[in-house]
């Protein structure tokens, strides 16, 4: 299993190679663009995501052994068609799966030593990891029913509707947001099979609805393969809360959509469904 | 020639440097009207459209319906929207078979029937719906398209019907015939295919915001001829929710092949436009950011359909067809020497000369006058 290979394991020395595989100058995040973009002369920007690119990042090796060299150049070779781990143990230790995608080339310094330089290494979208990213306090973003223009992104079907709700407060970017929008997309709950899905760039995802005595039950996808069916019902009303959270999600484009049940439980006075946001991690 | 309002030749005299801006109204094919700019802008729309519902000023003489000459249907609400609820209310639906003939139903019951209005006034053409009759009614005597008649109210219809029915006669009347020049209805189209002179009443021109998709209008073509002017617009591509795009669903529903547009070269500061031009588009490229658009002007001879026929020594018409006439029993060679109705023969009549040596061949020349100082 690809995944499972790790370039570097662990951040400290290694003795058998008498040098660390972990990059000179850490992990620089550079994420190359993936939405379209239009504008008119005097409008407002148009986008859309489009690709599903991920992380890109240069790496040196500087003033390293030959056996250090050596595996890199192996790691160069063996996975120029599929895909190894790189772990950025400096930056929390998150996990990348990918490959190199220029070449390694050693250059001796003296003393036997060689610097590899400009060595770029690119995510692999699709491709399973061994450890999903999971720092949503940190590298997660969240896309609301509309956007910051008012642009309604979340794609419905059914009896939806814009409604005003209390915005919750949600730690992003690592701050504690609590000028969040107040709008969600509700359904009455009347007809089974209305939908909402939103389409998002990223791994996994933590879904928001909105909780209430008077919200009922909707089934939950990804991909089009079902997750699990959450009930929306609570004894007071709760507003938006995260109601499933499912991080384990390979880099991609997916679809994340609600299917309304009409169902509801025994102790809920209705069947409401109310879409808040996607969080997702990035 | 159309000439400047005063207004724009002062801001174009004076080169205020504000640039004028690019305005495109669209009505698709499916009655649904688009406004793109290439920017944010207030400004009077020139396409108004079919409005759903007709508002009359509430000392008009009542709502308009005017007599459509194709399939069409109105739904009438007849809450009485300036005298309370004295007056009776519920809603109808007057269904056009496009032939000439009408019904008329109830769809909501009135729950209010006093009688107020003086029904005397004016003569009564068209009877709709009483609480005791629900429906369809075919309407008695419906005048021609193009009438303009006036939904109103003539309640106190119980001495009208002999004292048959109970109060709330809801009626159709020509316009002269309201008798107290109050609005008592509002008239929606549900469905109309008849796409003549407007059944509805157009509203005017109203100020409308403009949404930037349009990205540039590339170019331009105009020709004194009957040779198409023809233009093309840029639209973005991008705007929508994340599984669809605006002006996908747009194309989705072939809307925008042969749909209306006025363009407009429109300078804010004179409210008044440079250019103004009228036409059909047709979408000429589907990119993945982008979408062009083609139009064209209405008066467009290339799309006319003209039979496939040229002029040659074979006769193009079918033999024992109608335009051919022959009704002998052999069929002709569709030429010249076979033909059996020579009076109706479509060829083209060449005379051969035989024989055509070369010494006696014409030659071309000219008289030179060599007297003349050149």
């Amino acid at each position: 299993m690809p995944e499972t290979d790790i370039l570097n394991l662990t951040a400290i020395w290694e003795s058998d190679i008498q040098d660390s595989m972990c990059p000179n100058y850490g992990f620089t995040r550079k994420r190359a663009g993936t939405q379209l973009h239009k504008k008119a002369i005097g409008g407002t920007p148009w986008t859309r995501e489009t690709q599903n690119t991920g992380h890109t990042f240069n790496f040196t090796w500087s003033t390293r052994s030959w056996d250090c060299v050596q595996r890199l150049k192996w790691y160069g070779e063996q996975y120029e068609d599929g895909y190894f781990t790189i772990i950025d143990h400096d930056g929390g230790g998150r996990h990348y799966v990918g490959r190199f995608t220029t070449e390694v080339t050693p250059v001796e310094t003296g003393n036997g030593m060689y610097d590899v330089q400009n060595v770029t290494f690119e995510e692999m979208p699709q491709a399973p990891m061994l450890s999903y990213p999971s720092d949503w306090n940190h590298d997660s973003v969240m896309f609301f029913v509309a956007n910051d223009r008012g642009d309604q992104k979340l794609a419905t079907s059914g009896a939806w509707a814009e409604a005003a709700v209390a915005a919750p407060t949600v730690t992003l970017g690592g701050v504690a947001r609590e000028t969040l929008p107040g709008l969600v997309m509700t359904d009455g709950g009347a007809t089974a099979g209305d939908w909402a899905t939103y389409e998002y760039r990223g791994y996994g995802f933590q879904l928001w609805l909105v909780r209430g005595p008077e919200y009922g039950q909707c089934d939950v996808y990804l991909d089009s393969v079902k997750l699990q069916t959450v009930d929306c019902y609570a004894a007071t009303e709760l507003g938006p809360q995260m109601v499933l959270s499912q991080p384990d999600v390979s880099l991609d484009i997916h679809d994340v959509q609600v299917v309304v049940d009409a169902a509801k439980n025994s102790s809920s006075s209705g069947t409401k469904i109310s879409w808040y946001a996607l969080q997702v991690m990035r | 020639m159309i000439s400047y309002p005063a207004s724009l030749k002062a801001i174009g005299g004076a080169r205020t440097g504000i640039a004028p801006a690019n305005l495109l109204d669209v009505l698709d094919v499916n009655g649904n009207l688009h406004y793109w700019s290439d920017r944010v802008i207030v400004a009077p729309n020139v396409i108004t459209g079919v409005p759903t519902d007709t508002n009359v000023e509430a000392s008009g003489p009542g709502a308009i319906l005017i007599v459509p000459d194709g399939p069409a249907a109105c739904t009438i609400n007849w809450s009485d929207w300036t005298e309370g609820t004295g007056f009776p209310n519920g809603t109808t639906e007057i269904v056009f078979d496009g032939n000439g003939g009408a019904t008329i139903q109830l769809t909501y019951s009135p729950s209010t029937n006093n009688s107020h209005n003086d029904y005397g006034v004016g003569g009564v053409h068209l009877v709709g719906a009483a609480l005791g009759v629900t429906g369809p009614v075919a309407i008695p005597n419906l005048p021609d398209a193009g009438s303009v008649l006036t939904v109103q109210i003539f309640t106190t219809a119980w001495s009208y019907f002999g004292g048959s029915f109970p109060a709330a006669i809801y009626v159709i009347g020509p316009a002269s015939a309201n008798p107290d020049d109050t609005v008592h209805a509002s008239v929606t189209w549900l469905y109309n295919t008849y796409a003549g002179a407007p059944e509805w009443e157009q509203p005017a021109s109203s100020p409308t915001t403009y949404t930037p998709w349009l990205l540039s209008v590339s170019q331009f073509s105009f020709h004194r001829s009957l040779q198409t002017d023809i233009g093309s617009f840029v639209v973005q591509n991008l705007s929508g929710d994340t599984l669809s795009r605006d002006v996908e669903k747009i194309i989705r529903a072939s809307a925008l092949e042969g749909a209306f547009f006025v363009y407009r070269l429109w300078q804010p500061d004179a409210q008044a436009s440079w250019l103004e031009v009228h036409g059909t588009l047709t979408v000429d490229e589907i990119g993945v950011d982008t979408v062009q658009l083609k139009g064209s002007q209405l008066l467009n001879p290339s799309q006319d359909d003209t039979p496939l026929e040229i002029y040659c020594e074979t006769c193009q018409l079918q033999w024992g067809g109608r335009r051919c006439g022959s009704t002998q029993a052999t069929e002709c060679s569709y030429s010249f020497q076979t033909c059996q109705v020579l009076e109706r023969i479509m060829v083209t009549m060449n005379d051969y000369e035989k024989n055509y040596g070369e010494a006696t061949a014409n030659t071309a020349s000219n008289v030179i006058n060599r007297r003349r100082k050149i």
